[in-house]
């Protein structure tokens, strides 16, 4: 497998009243060709700002931005807006939470669908155009596709507008879609549906995912590699597998720690502390005010430890070659103090 | 201790007519509510659970069906006493709080409806209030948008207690928070139950939640309920083919509770038409194990033994 998209040292920074906010931190992050990816984390912590900025989303004139996201040997931060429309749905698309405010609700589906697929060069005439839209519907198992393809975005059920909408992000055969916690607003069980044939209907058309979630569930049905991001910085990476048996950085144990449990009868454990304020951002480690393993070293700059194949983790903990602690079994951690 | 109802519904139901359609919320839902207990209610949207909220808080009154508070008949229409006894607490904490008000107002509102304390003792009693949902005095001349998503679902919980409610209807109260608040708010409301000796009847759509924190679950779907029972017993033996999709659909994070989940074969699942039958079982248009007699007729709740309720002509094996 080549390697499709390479994020190396990002840092964005936006000015704000009280001073400068750095919101991502360093963020390395790498997809492979046809590979399903995740990025997940708590709210706040920048993974949508993440994906807006690999796809040119956001105001350069606003935000400094500085690294390189390069996108199959073309560097996407160096892009004109000329460049970008050869990019932009044809070659990187995107899949937003909220199906029914992401499609315009004044043209029919069917239009929509077959404007995206003539401004990508799929199709040559609306004829085709339509017959494409048509059959994409019919893969994402649209029960009756022409009534769908007739109808406003308003007179469609969440489920369906999601289908549409990711119909409509893989119609060009991208290389890549960003799909921004695109089960989040529906039912679970058609979360559980749409998620499954947008994974089937990416490896049809050969498509990387970059899954965007705070839902660890999930992450761990619907992705090869997890990225675990917290307040801008990459905490840990692994093959999904890997990480779920044996999650290593304090944040990523704190976070399985948090998830209700089939399993239990009593509540999870939730984190001490909230999300740190990104014109102060603590130096070094940003979870280590609410860590309870912090140590004075936390303050210091770290670059992630490769500890087995493909399985990274930030954390001063880990920079030693044996394990320090068990992050699993953690039920005799003392409580985070705040003084760190 | 012993088991005590605090609240029983009885052939409850509930339609609204939408454009000349008549739809129903609710239909025949039997239930009781003990006291000091969680009952769940789960389903997916449009299933009816938050209409049961609304008609049990008598925010809208109900077509068909009586309620019972305490043995004693209530309606739409209460008294300011009845009224104290059931809360809400919804899902959105930040459409609920009043963006102008300081925490201090929005929790000393219900003290001045209805009448508990002086203005001199109101600031007092605002202050436990805060303390019992874990928060300082500080908070008291904050306004919603200076708090945290975790934070304002504790000032509407503060606010819902200050009128002591035996009763709290907690609609969807964590779902829009992260899971690591998430699972603070679901202790907090564990501790305030044992503490206040609080009935919840909580509402949601996160099958893991409910599994957590209530002893007994009823499944709703399009208004009608389709299983009920000790929540141990429902989640290690599904029997409605409903509640199986929905627990083969929880993502979970452990093989353990992978173990748990039923097997559900997506690939044979029908997506449902735009038109409902008007006969026979509800999820029959979705079911994968649908036969004729599901179109015809519909299931009545029966009781296996040992176990628990539900309502489905062919069973998941029990």
């Amino acid at each position: 497998m080549r390697q499709l998209l390479q994020i190396s040292n990002l840092q964005v920074r936006f000015p704000s009243f009280e001073g400068e906010a750095s919101v991502i931190d360093k963020l390395n992050l790498a997809i492979d060709r046809g590979e399903k990816v995740a990025l997940v984390g708590e709210s706040g912590c920048g993974k949508s700002l993440t994906a807006r900025i690999i796809l040119g989303l956001i105001n350069r004139r606003r935000a400094y931005i500085s690294g390189q996201i390069r996108f199959d040997g073309t560097d996407l931060l160096t892009l004109s807006s000329a460049e970008w429309r050869t990019i932009r749905g044809r070659r990187i698309s995107m899949i937003f939470q909220n199906p029914s405010a992401a499609l315009n609700p004044v043209f029919t589906v069917g239009e929509q669908l077959a404007t995206a697929a003539r401004r990508g060069g799929s199709a040559n005439n609306l004829i085709e155009a339509k017959a494409l839209a048509r059959e994409m519907l019919d893969r994402m198992s649209v029960v009756d596709p022409d009534r769908v393809l007739s109808s406003y975005p308003f007179q469609l059920s969440g489920g369906l507008n999601q289908r549409v909408l990711i119909s409509m992000a893989l119609i060009n055969r991208p290389d890549l879609i960003l799909a921004d916690e695109p089960g989040t607003a529906l039912d679970v069980t058609i979360q559980e549906q749409v998620l499954r044939e947008m994974s089937n209907l990416a490896e049809m058309t050969g498509t990387a995912v970059l899954l965007i979630s705070h839902n660890l569930g999930v992450v761990r049905a619907f992705t090869d590699r997890v990225y675990v991001m917290y307040a801008g910085q990459i905490v840990e990476s692994a093959k999904t597998e890997a990480l779920f048996r044996n999650p290593m950085h304090p944040y990523t144990a704190a976070l399985f720690r948090a998830v209700p449990r089939l399993s239990a009868d009593v509540p999870p454990r939730g984190i001490e502390g909230t999300i740190p304020d990104y014109v102060n951002a603590p130096s070094g480690c940003r979870f280590r005010p609410r860590c309870s393993h912090a140590v004075p070293d936390c303050g210091l700059s770290l670059a992630s430890t490769v500890l087995e194949e493909d399985h990274r983790v930030r954390c001063v903990l880990y920079s030693g070659k044996e394990r320090p602690y068990d992050p699993v079994d953690d039920s005799e951690a003392p409580e985070p103090s705040n003084h760190v | 201790m012993f088991d005590e109802t605090l609240l029983a519904v009885e052939g409850l139901g509930k339609t609204y007519r939408v454009k000349g359609v008549i739809v129903k919320a609710l239909e025949h839902v039997d239930l009781t509510v003990e006291s000091a207990e969680t009952l769940a209610v789960v389903g997916e949207s449009g299933s009816g659970k938050t209409t049961l909220g609304r008609l049990i808080l008598g925010l809208e009154p109900s077509t068909v069906g009586r309620m019972f508070y305490r043995g004693a008949e209530i309606g739409v229409r209460r008294s300011l006493v009845m009224r104290r006894r059931i809360q809400l607490v919804e899902q959105n904490p930040l459409s609920a709080l009043n963006p102008s008000k300081t925490v201090e107002q929005s929790i000393a509102l219900p003290l001045q409806v209805h009448q508990i304390g002086t203005s001199r003792t109101r600031r007092t009693r605002v202050a436990e209030l805060l303390d019992e949902v874990e928060l300082t005095p500080n908070f008291m001349t904050r306004r919603p948008g200076e708090l945290s998503g975790g934070q304002s679902q504790r000032v509407a919980l503060a606010r819902a207690l200050a009128a002591e409610p035996k009763l709290l209807v907690l609609d969807e109260p964590t779902s829009a928070l992260d899971v690591s608040v998430q699972a603070k708010v679901m202790a907090l409301l564990v501790s305030l139950q044992r503490r206040l000796r609080l009935t919840y009847l909580f509402i949601t759509h996160d099958l893991a939640v409910a599994r957590n924190l209530a002893k007994r679950i009823v499944v709703l779907y399009r208004g009608k309920i389709v299983e009920i029972g000790p929540t141990p017993s429902v989640f290690a033996r599904p029997r409605h083919r409903y509640t199986e999709m929905l627990l083969a659909s929880v993502p979970v994070v452990t093989e353990t509770d992978a173990a748990l989940k039923p097997t559900w074969p997506w690939e044979r699942m029908l997506q449902e038409p735009e038109a409902r039958q008007s006969s026979g079982c509800g999820f029959a248009a979705r079911c994968p194990f649908v036969q004729d007699l599901c179109r015809q007729e519909d299931p009545k709740l029966i009781s296996s033994p040992g176990t628990h309720q539900f309502a489905c002509h062919f069973p998941a094996e029990g």
